[in-house]
């Protein structure tokens, strides 16, 4: 069960995105992160009243599946990589704004979602994070956020 | 009805366009912009009764466009929905202030677009 309510958002935000968008369901949600799969990473900055990190880390096969519903390609061929891409950094763009809108009041600042080499996705130690079972791989979001300085 | 959909996402342009097709609303064409300054250069020449818009784009986001689109009287009485990540009310008034007639926040259901959609084409057209 998540356990904070950053956790909490993750965990609502991601069910939400994954049902809504992709006709998706989580199979089992944890907080363990296993990472021997094939997988894609992104990574976005956001800034506000928190100020932070989403990272994303999702298996290839998952992946591949999530864009082909979100595109409706249903040919044998599926998506093309830069298609996959495109809807992952999609993914994680929804993910975090809709879990930043239940903890912030002030508009969000959020910047384009980038893919990164797979070394690049960190568990941080400082950050909340979830891993969602897809059925064909795994779906692990984490939020890092900075201490914010004043003065 | 002509649709442009103004949206950074090739894959969120396309996912709208599905969804705006299942509404059941007469769509004649499609046109999509990927900011607010492509859509205006596209609007310079087509004709278009409603607008789709992404609030966070590289270029002119989406604030932007509703700003010039107001001032344009050319283009100025298109009704504008919003579609964004961004679920905060404070943006929300922002944006409808500014002179958005509908908001949609991703994630959003086919029902939900499709009975926003509506709204504002029939108090557009009221």
């Amino acid at each position: 069960m998540p356990e904070s309510g950053i956790e909490l958002a993750l965990s609502r935000a991601t069910g939400d995105v994954l049902e809504t968008m992709f006709f998706a369901a989580v199979m089992e949600e944890s907080a363990e992160a296993r990472d021997d799969e094939p997988a894609i990473a992104v990574r976005m900055a956001f800034d506000g009243e928190r100020k932070g990190v989403l990272g994303l880390r999702i298996a290839m096969p998952a992946a591949r599946t999530l864009a082909s519903d979100f595109l409706g390609i249903d040919s044998a061929d599926g998506p093309a990589e830069s298609q996959v891409h495109e809807v992952v950094r999609e993914l994680a763009n929804m993910i975090c704004g809709d879990a930043l809108s239940t903890l912030e009041t002030k508009p969000l600042c959020l910047s384009a979602p980038r893919i990164v080499p797979i070394s690049e996705f960190v568990l941080p130690a400082r950050g909340k994070y979830r891993s969602f079972d897809l059925g064909n791989g795994r779906l692990t979001v984490a939020l890092e956020l900075e201490e914010k300085t004043h003065g | 009805m002509r649709v442009l959909i103004v949206d950074d996402s090739p894959a969120m342009r396309a996912f709208i366009r599905r969804v705006v097709e299942m509404c059941g609303l007469p769509v004649t064409a499609y046109f999509q912009a990927g900011d607010g300054s492509e859509a205006l250069q596209l609007l310079a020449r087509e004709q278009v009764d409603v607008i789709l818009t992404d609030i966070n784009m590289p270029g002119m986001d989406g604030g932007q466009f509703v700003d010039r689109l107001r001032q344009d009287p050319s283009v100025a009485a298109i009704p504008v929905v919003v579609v964004s990540t961004d679920a905060t009310a404070e943006r929300m008034e922002q944006m409808m202030s500014r002179g958005a007639r509908g908001y949609v926040t991703k994630p959003f259901s086919p029902e939900v677009l499709r009975a926003e959609l509506h709204r504002v084409l029939e108090s557009a057209h009221a």
